[in-house]
């Protein structure tokens, strides 16, 4: 009996613990990744000094930056430059959290924004406009941003440094919504 | 005692992995030999060819690079299925002691970008022969080749890349033969 208790209780924590994994994770993201790597990245290549003694990096392949959790429709921007050798867009996914996940969120993903390299010498901030992602992740659902470069030793994607993801939490809506839902129910 | 030494260096290097093919054709269908990251979604199957979008990477188990090749893909573009992203062809290099399978989670260097042709059956395009070396695939290693695709959100107007239907891997061996064969007349001349 004890142990059934015992149990019981484990499994009670390990409900618990399932959302409260989820909420614990960020719903914004502002990472440079010539200071910080990115958590997955397939190949490194190289960097690149822009006119203002910023480094930049060039990447081949996939590179991730997760778990963040979905509040609501997110707007992204990415610190790209373009030089002459930028022959490819940079695709930016939407990869919703499979359970499993696959390693360094390496799931289907959807894109949502594509970066072309910003032509000053500079660089500068490449900015989707306000996008709804609840459609492809639930409310409160883990999800990875993923950037897939292109490159070959003739060309390659935008070189890139930082990037934010700034989350527009649904919540008012999602308040009034219920609120409205409750005076319905109760009339 | 040299041209011993140099012959045998050339030919491990070159015919290292004998058991590997050199060359590729596939088509999508039950019998396609390529792995996959996400399901597949039917673009077109007219005049005999049936053309196919994924999410993600396809990937073919590993070649011998055995001098320059000619890659081919057969594409198809519809606006009806708005698959206005290209598809990207890539060529990976691998391990010398990485299992012979299809591996899909691969970062690779691009070689050819398929655009499809707007009528039934595609088109076939190319890019060669080109040498792989430059790509980071010595003489005699293996390499995969991956395509890879993309798809926006689920909706009315999802934006796809364009079908995929055919690959093939051409290797032209001779033309390796016979540089190599004029370099080692140049260096022992």
């Amino acid at each position: 009996m004890k142990h059934f208790i015992l149990l019981q209780a484990a499994m009670l924590a390990g409900l618990l613990a399932i959302p409260n994994l989820a909420s614990a994770q960020p719903t914004d993201l502002f990472a440079c990744s010539s200071v910080i790597a990115p958590p997955c990245a397939s190949v490194g290549g190289g960097a690149i000094m822009t006119a203002c003694d910023r480094l930049f990096d060039i990447f081949y392949g996939r590179v991730a930056w997760y778990p963040l959790r979905c509040v609501g429709p997110i707007t992204i921007a990415i610190e790209t430059v373009a030089i002459p050798t930028t022959q490819f867009p940079l695709y930016v996914e939407v990869v919703p959290r499979l359970e499993p996940p696959a390693p360094c969120g390496n799931d289907p993903g959807y894109v949502v924004f594509i970066a072309y390299g910003v032509g000053h010498g500079c660089g500068g901030w490449e900015t989707s406009s306000s996008i709804d992602i609840t459609d492809l992740v639930p409310i409160g659902s883990l999800y990875t941003i993923r950037l897939h470069y292109f490159g070959n030793n003739f060309g390659s994607s935008p070189a890139t440094d930082c990037i934010r993801v700034t989350a527009t939490p649904a919540t008012s809506a999602l308040v009034s919504s219920g609120w409205g839902n409750v005076k319905t129910l109760y009339r | 005692m040299k041209m011993f030494w140099v012959g045998i260096l050339v030919t491990t290097a070159a015919w290292g992995q004998p058991d590997l093919p050199t060359e590729l054709e596939d088509c999508t269908g039950p019998s396609a030999e390529f792995c996959f990251d996400g399901a597949p979604a039917l673009i077109d199957s007219g005049c005999g060819a049936l053309f196919e979008n994924y999410q993600g990477r396809i990937a073919w188990p590993p070649l011998r690079n055995v001098g320059p090749v000619t890659i081919s893909v057969q594409a198809r573009h519809t606006f009806t299925s708005q698959t206005f992203f290209p598809l990207y062809v890539e060529v990976q290099a691998r391990r010398i002691d990485d299992p012979p399978i299809c591996q899909d989670g691969l970062g690779g260097l691009v070689v050819l970008v398929a655009r499809g042709a707007d009528r039934c059956g595609g088109t076939w395009e190319s890019i060669g022969p080109i040498d792989l070396v430059p790509f980071g695939v010595p003489l005699g290693s293996p390499y995969s080749v991956q395509c890879i695709f993309f798809r926006t959100t689920p909706s009315d107007v999802t934006v796809r890349t364009v079908g995929f239907s055919c690959i093939r891997v051409t290797s032209h061996p001779s033309i390796l033969v016979s540089t190599s064969w004029g370099n080692v007349r140049t260096l022992f001349k």
